[in-house]
């Protein structure tokens, strides 16, 4: 069975700046799929190439095996896409925008759509720029839906709402998720958003994947250790040590266990997914010159 | 995708038809009270009496006042009309054309749209075909009116339709179509609504002014002939100027000359009308360059292709740059 989201060795640049750099990525049907990354991680960008509005530099991507560029007719219909900063007409009405989705999409369920907002008592009849942040939002993911899309890829959709509003939108979103078995990409650089309606995990930093697969495995594949000050040369040579950080004291790594148990003057603690994306994201870029800088958690929430 | 065009850009649809509707109401009223001091001034029977030459024929006669009386009366008001009309397809190109997709872009609306099931392609060729159509109908609506409208002055004016080259026949509706392209490509391109609208408006502009002034006298080699029987309805392109028999310039001082000459020689004779014949004995005459007034449709198909030429590549450019940028 072909994957819902495949890349290989899929590489953007805009002009000499790369966004994607070789790409792959393989996410299976059926997942909640968390895209974090620093901002200008290349985010936007693979969801835009998955979508078909842009064209690959290099490499290729499919949606569903089928290549967005060369069949927009087959890809679209089947993907539901929310743009960044959620974009609508904001001179439509909400009923004026179920329109607009009714006469393009072939699949479109309209009385779905309806229904959803209705039971959020969003008045059909004001225009969109009329409602408040959190109403335009399920507004946008209200025509999401409406599409019966195969799979949802999601660009920040959390970004600029409230904590009640976030809440409610998860929440619309996973009771979708639950009735229609959809696959979901929901890209974001927070974090705790994602912990509890997220089933897959891929860390995209410095335009290649850093990490991808499902969150259980992961968690359990890694572990924190904690022991005495240590050779840091040593560790950092290390593959298995993704991250460390020293105090005179001790040294706190995170690192990944290979079917190995960790040495044992080492205390062993299991790892949070919010502790794992943060080692991934502030991991040197191997051989890469330009080192960024880590990436503090404030940036990540 | 016809909806959904309407229903985006209903605004601007309204707008545009008021200001036509507006545009068109002046133009009947005025049309109207013109055509009825036409007749009642005398000038209608002048006018198709004369026929084509009605120049030439008025001059010296009962009729060279009727006639310049009622050009005369409606002189400011046709410029004016002339005017407004030539500012219609840079309104067109820069304040609905160029945000046609720039505004899109700037409000990152282009992404909802793109997110539909329809391809890039189909959204952008419906969304223009349907202003191209609309504007095409418009314009060719507009134009019909604007030449029912001038007729006539073109009866008694002297340079007949050409004076009016740029609002009537085929030549507007190919402006229009082509502000419209413009200002699409160039908000396509340039993705921002302001620098989109100016460079529509500089570009319009300035293709219009390198047609229009410097192009169009060239379409067809002009006719040399008499400066005094260019038929009415021509349009001059040069002053005035003598030739001897050899087709050699000759100037102004030495023609003035020669009649001083021909003044002290033979003073009984010297009057307007035996100066000419005297300088036409010497072989010298009074020519002009000028394009015949039955050019004028070959003219405005010619610049009317220019135009739609123009158009129809801008419109592919678009739809290429759409494919080829994603």
């Amino acid at each position: 069975m072909s994957a819902a989201l495949e890349a290989s060795a899929l590489t953007k640049r805009y002009g000499a700046t790369p966004a994607l750099t070789e790409c792959d990525l393989r996410i299976p049907a059926g997942h909640v799929v968390a895209l974090v990354g620093p901002n200008g991680a290349g985010k936007t960008t693979l969801l835009h190439l998955a979508m078909g509005f842009l064209k690959p530099t290099a490499g290729e991507i499919k949606v569903f095996g089928w290549s967005p560029q060369a069949q927009p007719t087959i890809v679209l219909p089947r993907v539901g896409f929310l743009a960044q900063d959620r974009p609508l007409y904001r001179r439509f009405k909400v009923r004026d925008l179920l329109e607009f989705g009714r006469r393009l999409n072939p699949r479109w369920d309209g009385e779905l759509a309806r229904l959803r907002l209705e039971r959020l008592a969003i008045p059909l009849h004001r225009p969109v720029g009329k409602l408040s942040g959190g109403q335009e939002a399920q507004v946008a993911l209200a025509l999401t839906l409406a599409k019966k899309p195969d799979m949802l890829l999601l660009d920040e959709p959390l970004s600029n709402l409230d904590p009640l509003a976030r809440r409610e939108f998860m929440q619309v979103l996973m009771d979708a998720v639950a009735e229609e078995g959809l696959t979901v990409v929901l890209s974001s650089h927070i974090i705790a958003d994602l912990e509890r309606t997220c089933d897959y995990l891929v860390i995209l930093a410095q335009g290649q994947v850093q990490l991808a697969g499902e969150i259980e495995g992961l968690l359990d594949s890694h572990r924190t250790l904690v022991g005495g000050p240590s050779d840091r040369a040593l560790l950092e040579r290390d593959p298995s040590v993704i991250h460390s950080s020293h105090t005179p004291r001790q040294t706190t790594m995170l690192v990944k266990l290979n079917g190995r148990p960790a040495a044992g003057q080492w205390e062993e603690h299991h790892v949070g997914l919010e502790a794992l994306v943060l080692a991934y994201l502030s991991r040197p870029s191997g051989d890469s010159a330009a080192r960024p800088e880590p990436v503090e958690p404030a940036t990540l929430q | 995708m016809i909806w959904v065009t309407w229903a985006q850009h209903r605004r601007e649809a309204l707008v545009s038809g008021l200001i036509l509707t507006v545009a068109a109401a002046l133009l009947v009223i005025t049309g109207v009270i013109m055509l009825a001091d036409f007749k009642s001034s005398g000038a209608a029977s002048c006018a198709p009496a004369a026929g084509p030459a009605v120049g030439v024929f008025a001059t010296g006669t009962s009729c060279e006042p009727v006639l310049g009386a009622f050009f005369g009366r409606w002189f400011s008001l046709t410029q004016t009309a002339w005017l407004a009309l030539m500012t219609l397809p840079v309104l067109l190109g820069v304040f609905i054309a160029a945000p046609l997709i720039s505004r899109e872009f700037e409000q990152r609306t282009y992404l909802f749209a793109w997110s539909q099931s329809i391809t890039r392609l189909r959204w952008a060729v419906v969304k223009l075909g349907l202003f191209v159509t609309v504007v095409l109908v418009s314009a060719a609506a507009l134009t019909v009116l604007v030449m029912w409208w001038h007729s006539p002055l073109e009866l008694a004016g002297h340079d007949g339709p050409w004076a009016a080259f740029d609002i009537q026949g085929l030549a507007p509706i190919g402006y229009a179509v082509f502000a419209l392209s413009l200002g699409t490509l160039a908000g396509l391109v340039i993705r921002r609504t302001i620098p989109a609208m100016a460079l529509t408006l500089f570009g319009f502009v300035g293709i219009r002014v390198l047609i229009g002034a410097l192009l169009r006298p060239h379409f067809m080699t002009a006719v040399t002939g008499s400066a005094l029987d260019v038929k009415q309805g021509s349009w001059v392109l040069s002053a005035s100027y003598y030739m001897d028999a050899l087709g050699h310039h000759v100037t102004f001082e030495r023609v003035n000359q020669m009649v001083t000459v021909y003044a002290s020689t033979d003073p009984k004779t010297f009057n307007g009308s035996t100066v000419m014949d005297y300088l036409h004995q010497q072989g010298i005459s009074l020519l002009t360059d000028y394009q015949p007034p039955d050019r004028f449709w070959t003219f405005q198909l010619i610049e009317a292709a220019l135009f739609f030429g123009l158009a129809i590549s801008l419109i592919a450019a678009s739809l290429w740059w759409l494919q080829r940028r994603a």
